[in-house]
């Protein structure tokens, strides 16, 4: 195969500078396009021409997701892509990614996208502690609805496409959605309510622009997780105001922060929108069907007998029961916690009140433990060391016969 | 003055042993102060997230922990520690569920919901469990996420170049770090440190772990004076991609193609494995394979492209493209066809079973210095079964995780004072080449040095190559020692460079010593001047350290049979 | 963790690069989904404009046959959205729906208005 010269672009920065930043244009022989990866031309490039270029990489596999950035216009994996996947008349040009800080050259920070992942509470928590695993078909359907989002490698791909990640700094973009939604559906997971909560707002954001799905190297399509979020969230989310502002106090500070320019064409905007939505609005008015998150109402489960909950021990009991919300009905389980350490029977919500990980008892230590955060609270649910801002919550309960009932 | 952190646990790397590890140790003790330095950024470096297979682990009825002990001790060639095997083989079924439970990941199934296991070299059951071909995507990804949800601390792109040392030499009090990004070190003490940087011969002119990996921790380990041993015993895997001119190469065809019926050529056309392994041929142990294709490859029956050819077409382009679509997906990209055609393969660096000689806990031989993963040895023996390394690092993470907990628990958190001028003389000496106007360039040695790895203490070995090979090594590492860096000192990936290849002369030298040492074939390490196993001899380990002049010293142990006889070991299936 | 205070020598990142900001190929490469975001947001704001022209200028056949023109491109890219909104579609039509839809909804209107006209 002849060699054949290609110009390609790098955009250049370095911190020890400072500035904007902008393209150096080298040349480079290539032997064979389709056997030469974009990193194999970085590499090239910092070997026999410029050796203080920089780039990540790790696997070089299209495993690990450090290598990506934008390559003519379009983002990728840098070891994914081979010369000849772009057209012999362009230039090659490569820049970082969008919507994170450049460290240099073509290394970005990816902090961003990492915290927003514990913002939406994108962290698998047990609903319930089981020794053995789950029995799920390979075919059950929360398992096809999810297959691809789980292969997700966190390169920010899709991060970096969508545009609505610069409008919107509290928007947790497309990766930490798309892992939400894998969580969501799954069955095993016991912050339900919580990460909906978390999640669907930003979900709000989506524009339906489908970037993020354009690019990701996996196939997955975080627009179709997003929208799977919310449609989930009109027929199942229970609404919990209070929550949301505890959060507030914990979250890490956005790093997407707006800046001036931003936010005054931001006001601009608002100020055009104003007007066209008071011209419209009225037929807004009409065909608007009023709010449709609707909060599921309460009622008496029976969790059982209570001679069957031993004495001076914390039982933590799954409760199924059916919901009726809307016209939709399903099946909810829920697990309580309940104590008989006391002659008072005392019902806990498992959910921790700092940031809704699953609380537990520990006989050795006579505490209820939260592991996430290290909260920690007395047999009587009172705080007593962590961060949770109050003590844990209860369910009210009432005795029928030798039944316990909770109120759900 | 350097810039410093303080912790109770510092865990260097974060693959799946450390990462293991961190949330086992923080779960028993919440209040434990943890932090974690890596390479690469969160999660993302290291092997564990490219496994492809999968993990080793009793689940059946009809299977059981006594035979997966057997397989490990088989696979291994009988030098294995049988009581970290042991411990290996028992918790990992403890573990898989939990990953399960309490870490969300999700394994592939059975259609009755139970966790499938497929059939895996070298295994008298089927026993490994996976995620399609993805499974360290799966395990890595949902192990950060824990961390993150915890708030472990974690230091991105900042390595540990080091370890520190007290006076005495016997206790150590931390690591050097090299913080990538601003280009400067930073002193880490802590209560307890674990190294977990897994392995990861990329020494060697083809190798299957990612180019970031320069087996640091065990250069480290080594240059604090830690027992290390078995490092003779790299294991090699017979399918690595060859990508003339890409760094691609060496990556990895799955081993189920070879388990499926694909055939191996040499450059005459010839099925060659039929005159090294009659019965088996292609399905031969990963050992066999890969010294058989590296002896068509040096006798003058290489391909064009200097390796050997893999065919899995005559299975049918269909079943190819089901079965192995990911593999036929990478050889696209490089424009081969597996479905259709052949595929150009060679031997590649793949596993060290060696590292730093370690008890139960995982502690080493020197005080508060805790090995887990490939780092540590002696789990495998002479040779790893496919899917026990995965094993071996979410397993002994987890032990070692616990250990550290009730370690740190008993009074130990106190900080050891670190030996005046250490981390002077250490950051001095490593900043060097930033300084010099010329000198040789780090790339052109890395080269050198992987040309030799390959040619001299590769996949079949001999004493005159072994000792020119270590002749060799001096000569490089006297030209590393003039090397010379340009450019700042942020994110300069040519000091990356620099950096590595000082961990690869150390560890090629203690493989090459080691080597030299064994004189005989016994899994991994084949030597063509000993070409048989000898029972009546090999079977010990080689324990090696660092001597005063810094070159190994190796002194041979025998292998302690604590749980099963020498007898027990050979009769296991025989035949 | 404790870090101790001294010259933690900072390094200064350059602020997050922008969608099309130094990237010369990012127009033609914008994919089809991101232009049907953008065209109906430019459709609104036609709709807009041709409502108060048709008001303001009733029984002009050529303003009334834009302004169907515009609603019914804007009505379809709309219908584009509802369809992966409720998951109607599969996502993986979007780029089918984000042409032919208005292509459809553009034909059907045109052979109405050919039949009443
Ligand atoms: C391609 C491939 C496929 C494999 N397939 C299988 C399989 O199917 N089954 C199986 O059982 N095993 C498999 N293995 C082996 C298995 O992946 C390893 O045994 C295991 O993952 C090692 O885990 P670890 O935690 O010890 O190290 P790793 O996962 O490698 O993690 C090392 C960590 O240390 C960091 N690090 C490195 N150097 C430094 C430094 N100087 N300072 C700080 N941090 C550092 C890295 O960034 C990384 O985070 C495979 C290996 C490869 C390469
Ligand atoms: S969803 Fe796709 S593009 Fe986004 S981070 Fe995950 S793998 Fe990358
Ligand atoms: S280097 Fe790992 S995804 Fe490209």
């Amino acid at each position: 195969m002849s060699a054949t010269k290609r110009n390609v672009r790098v955009f250049r920065y370095d911190p020890a500078v400072g500035g904007d930043g902008g393209f150096r244009d080298y040349t480079l022989e290539v032997e064979n396009a389709s056997a030469m990866t974009m990193l194999d031309v970085l590499l090239h490039i910092q070997r026999e021409q410029d050796p203080t270029i920089a780039f990540r990489f790790a696997c070089r596999v299209a495993m690990c997701g450090s290598c990506g950035m934008v390559i003519n216009g379009r983002e990728r994996l840098a070891c994914k892509t081979n010369v000849s996947d772009l057209p012999p008349s362009e230039d090659i040009t490569l820049r970082p990614m969008n919507h994170f800080p450049v460290i240099k050259d073509l290394v970005v920070d990816m902090d961003p996208m990492f915290n927003k992942f514990r913002e939406t509470l994108s962290f698998f928590e047990p609903k319930e502690q089981l020794t053995e695993p789950a029995r799920i078909a390979p075919d059950a359907p929360e398992r096809e609805e999810i297959r691809l989002a789980t292969d997700c490698i966190a390169c920010g791909c899709c991060v970096s496409s969508c545009t609505m990640v610069d409008h919107h700094p509290d928007y947790a973009g497309p990766a930490a959605l798309a892992r939400a939604y894998a969580l969501i559906a799954d069955s095993r997971d016991g912050l339900f309510q919580e990460r909906l909560a978390a999640a669907l707002p930003s979900c709000h954001e989506c524009r339906t622009e489908t970037n993020c799905t354009e690019v990701c190297p996996k196939g997955i399509s975080p627009t179709r997780a997003i929208k799977y979020i919310q449609r989930t969230a009109l027929v199942q989310l229970e609404v919990t105001p209070k929550e949301a502002e505890v959060e507030e106090t914990e979250a890490p500070p956005a790093r997407w922060e707006v800046d001036r320019a931003t936010f005054i064409r931001g006001a601009g905007v608002a100020v055009i929108g104003a007007a066209v939505a008071v011209t419209l609005g009225s037929v807004a008015a009409i065909t608007t069907v009023g709010p449709t998150e609707s909060a599921a109402a309460e009622e008496w489960v029976s969790v059982g007998r209570i001679a069957d909950l031993p004495q001076g021990k914390v039982t933590t009991v799954l409760l199924n029961y059916e919901a009726r919300s809307g016209i939709y009905s399903q099946t909810i389980s829920k697990p309580v916690m309940i104590s008989r350490l006391s002659d008072e029977i005392i019902c806990y919500k498992t959910a921790c009140p700092h940031l809704g990980c699953t609380v537990h008892f520990e006989n050795q230590s006579d505490e209820f433990r939260c592991a996430c955060h290290g909260g920690t609270f007395d047999r009587s649910g009172s705080v007593i060391a962590g961060p949770p801002p109050r003590a844990l919550d209860r369910y009210r309960h009432k005795i029928e016969g030798d039944q316990l009932l909770v109120l759900i | 003055m350097t810039q410093s952190v303080k912790a109770d646990l510092l865990i260097v790397g974060m693959g799946a042993a450390a990462s293991m590890a961190a949330l086992y140790a923080l779960d028993a003790n919440p209040d434990l102060n943890i932090l974690i330095v890596t390479k690469a950024l969160k999660g993302k470096g290291g092997c564990s997230r490219m496994v492809q297979g999968g993990f080793n682990v009793v689940l059946h009825p009809m299977d059981s922990h006594e035979k997966h002990f057997m397989d490990t001790l088989k696979g291994g060639q009988y030098i294995n520690k049988q009581d970290l095997a042991y411990t290996l083989v028992t918790e990992a079924t403890a573990t898989i569920k939990e990953m399960e439970t309490r870490f969300g990941c999700f394994f592939d199934r059975n259609p009755d919901g139970t966790i499938h296991q497929k059939p895996f070299a070298g295994q008298s059951y089927d026993r490994t469990v996976h995620k399609g071909d993805l499974t360290g995507i799966e395990i890595m990804s949902r192990l950060t996420e824990q961390v993150i949800k915890r708030g472990i601390p974690v230091l991105e792109e900042t390595r540990a170049v080091d370890l520190l040392l007290d006076e005495s030499g016997k206790t150590v009090t931390g690591a050097l770090l090299f913080d990538m990004r601003r280009g400067d070190f930073l002193v880490a003490e802590a209560g307890a440190t674990l190294v977990a940087t897994g392995g990861g011969p990329t020494q060697y002119r083809f190798h299957a772990p990612g180019p970031e990996k320069s087996v640091d921790g065990l250069g480290m380990l080594y240059r604090a004076g830690a027992v290390m041993m078995d490092m003779e015993m790299v294991q090699f895997h017979p399918t690595g991609l060859i990508i003339p001119g890409s760094v691609v190469a060496g990556a990895l065809l799955e081993e189920g193609l070879r388990g499926a019926g694909a055939y191996l050529f040499n450059g005459n056309g010839e099925r060659y494995m039929l005159n090294y392994a009659p019965d088996v041929a292609e399905r031969a142990t990963r050992d066999v394979v890969s010294r058989s294709s590296y002896i068509e490859m040096t006798s003058g029956r290489a391909t064009p492209e200097g390796g050997v050819y893999i065919q899995a077409s005559h299975l049918g382009p269909e079943f190819v493209l089901k079965n192995f679509p990911g593999m036929a997906e990478r050889c696209r990209q490089f424009g081969y066809d597996l479905a259709r055609g052949r595929v150009p393969i060679s031997p590649t660096a793949h596993f060290v079973m060696g590292g730093a000689a370690v008890d139960l806990n995982g502690q080493s031989s020197l005080e508060k210095l805790f090995v887990a993963g490939e780092d540590a040895g002696g789990v495998h023996g002479a040779n790893r079964l496919g899917g026990n390394g995965i094993c071996e690092s979410c397993v002994l993470g987890r032990q070692v995780g616990k250990a550290l907990s009730k370690h740190l628990h008993n009074g130990n958190r106190a900080l050891a004072t670190t030996r005046k001028d250490q981390v002077k003389e250490t950051a001095d000496r490593l900043l060097r080449p930033f300084t010099r106007d010329s000198g040789p360039s780090p790339f052109d040695l890395r080269k050198r040095i992987k040309e030799m790895n390959w040619n001299k203490v590769g996949v079949v070995r001999d004493g005159p190559h072994l000792t020119e090979a270590l002749a060799e090594i001096d000569a490089i590492a006297d030209e590393a020692s003039r090397m010379r860096v340009s450019g700042g000192r942020n994110y300069n990936m040519m000091y990356t460079a620099a950096v590595d290849l000082l961990s690869m002369i150390d560890v090629s030298r203690m493989v090459a010593t080691s080597a030299l040492a064994r004189e005989e074939t016994r899994g991994a390490h084949s030597r063509s001047d000993f070409p048989k196993q000898r029972d009546d001899y090999g079977l010990f380990n080689s324990n090696l350290r660092r001597g005063s002049d810094g070159k190994p010293v190796i002194e041979k142990t025998p292998v302690a049979f604590t749980r099963k006889s020498l007898e027990e070991c050979q009769n296991y299936r025989k035949g | 963790m404790s870090v101790t205070e001294d010259e933690a020598k900072p390094i200064q990142y350059r602020k997050h690069l922008r969608w099309g900001e130094h990237d010369p190929n990012r127009r033609a490469n914008t994919p089809l989904g991101m232009w049907a975001w953008l065209w109906q947001r430019v459709s609104a704001l036609l709709i807009v404009v041709l409502l108060v022209l048709h008001i303001s200028l009733p029984y002009k056949l050529a303003i009334q046959f834009l302004l169907l023109l515009t609603v019914t491109f804007h009505a379809t890219l709309g219908l584009r959205v509802i369809l992966l909104d409720f998951n109607l579609v599969s996502i993986r039509h979007h780029r089918t729906l984000a042409w032919a839809l208005p292509v459809v909804g553009l034909i059907a209107i045109f052979i109405v208005w050919r039949c009443i006209y």
